[in-house]
């Protein structure tokens, strides 16, 4: 009785301790395996290909643009035939006989001519002359001219100089033409004297008037 | 990874280790969970300290053959660097698979500490009863 209890006793025991050892195989597979999961999950963690934002320069490109259009037409070279029925049309041929003709020469026509009356152009100074003054008018002005060294250096002493004026109403004088002058290179001196010459205002029944005449100046050196 | 685990044999020392010691740890845990006895630990103990170390073996057999191959002139920088990481991973190995068995060593005992410690509390009780 003793035995047989003893014996299932151990058996117990010894199915315990299997059983303790398998649980604990396991327990212990799993923590190791827990571990190299960790492991390996650190390991792919550092690994792992980081998310990198890549920013490209992007250059637009310009398409190119269009070729011209073509100036020159395409040439067909097929030759074109052209197929017509018939004959074509019928030219009718007329014989025309040539005439002489004869014109006649015209007549040359006669134009006559009127010879052109040509009129000396007068200038209606509107002035009075000096007979027509109730007197003469008188020089207010000294006559001051220097001869050119050209005429000096020939000896000449004496020039006398003859110009046609108009003395108007308030003495002032207006030098029409220069009709006597031998020596020309004197012609700059003659204007800027009569341009500075004044007269008395000529009168003619108490009342200024203009009058024309012909100035005589003898210049002496 | 894997195939540098299978490829080394401290790495496979390394696990043999630890599984060994974690059965360890479990039949110590389970057998204090029964019958309230202490075993003794000196084994689980000497296992697990042997592990980081098991790793730095692993890391100072793949630094040398590293540097032996330097030595011939027959490595580039690539391969060099492949080679020191395959030398650290025993380390790395050694540390995960030790740091779980040093947690249960702890909580072991922790847990034998509490129950000795109520023991002694239950006994002079008795002890004092009249």
């Amino acid at each position: 009785m003793y035995s047989s209890n003893h014996t299932q006793s151990f058996a117990t025991k010894k199915t315990t301790a299997f059983a303790s050892q398998a649980r604990a195989l396991l327990l212990s597979v799993a923590i190791l395996g827990l571990a190299l999961a960790i492991l390996w999950l650190g390991n792919s963690l550092k690994n792992a290909p980081k998310d990198t934002l890549i920013v490209r320069a992007i250059t637009l490109a310009v398409p190119p643009p269009p070729p011209p259009p073509a100036l020159e037409q395409p040439v067909v070279d097929t030759p074109i035939t052209l197929q017509v029925q018939g004959a074509g049309p019928a030219l009718q041929v007329l014989n025309i006989q040539q005439q002489d003709i004869k014109i006649q020469k015209p007549d040359a026509p006669s134009l006559q001519s009127e010879q052109p009356q040509w009129e000396a152009l007068e200038v209606n100074w509107d002035a009075f002359s000096l007979d027509d003054l109730d007197n003469m008018p008188t020089l207010l002005t000294p006559l001051r001219i220097t001869l050119p060294k050209s005429i000096t250096r020939q000896g000449i002493t004496e020039v006398m100089v003859a110009a046609d004026i108009i003395v108007h109403e308030n003495g002032r004088v207006e030098l029409i033409q220069v009709t006597q002058n031998p020596y020309p290179e004197l012609k700059p001196e003659l204007d800027k004297l009569i341009r500075s010459s004044r007269f008395s205002p000529p009168k003619k029944g108490g009342d200024n008037v203009r009058v024309k005449f012909n100035w005589p100046i003898r210049i002496r050196s | 990874m894997i195939d540098q685990l299978l490829g080394n044999w401290v790495c496979w020392v390394i696990l043999l280790t630890s599984l060994v010691c974690y059965q360890q740890l479990m039949l110590q845990f389970f057998q204090y969970k029964h019958t309230n006895e202490t075993t003794d630990q000196q084994l689980c103990s000497v296992l697990i300290s042997a592990l980081p170390l098991l790793g730095l073996l692993g890391t100072i057999i793949g630094l040398l053959q590293c540097f032996a191959e330097m030595a011939t002139g027959n490595i580039v920088g690539d391969t060099l660097s492949g080679g020191i990481a395959n030398a650290l991973l025993t380390t790395q190995l050694g540390l995960v698979c030790a740091i779980p068995a040093w947690l249960l060593q702890a909580y072991l005992h922790s847990a034998q500490a509490i129950q000795k410690a109520h023991s002694n509390k239950q006994g002079e009780h008795y002890a004092s009863a009249p």
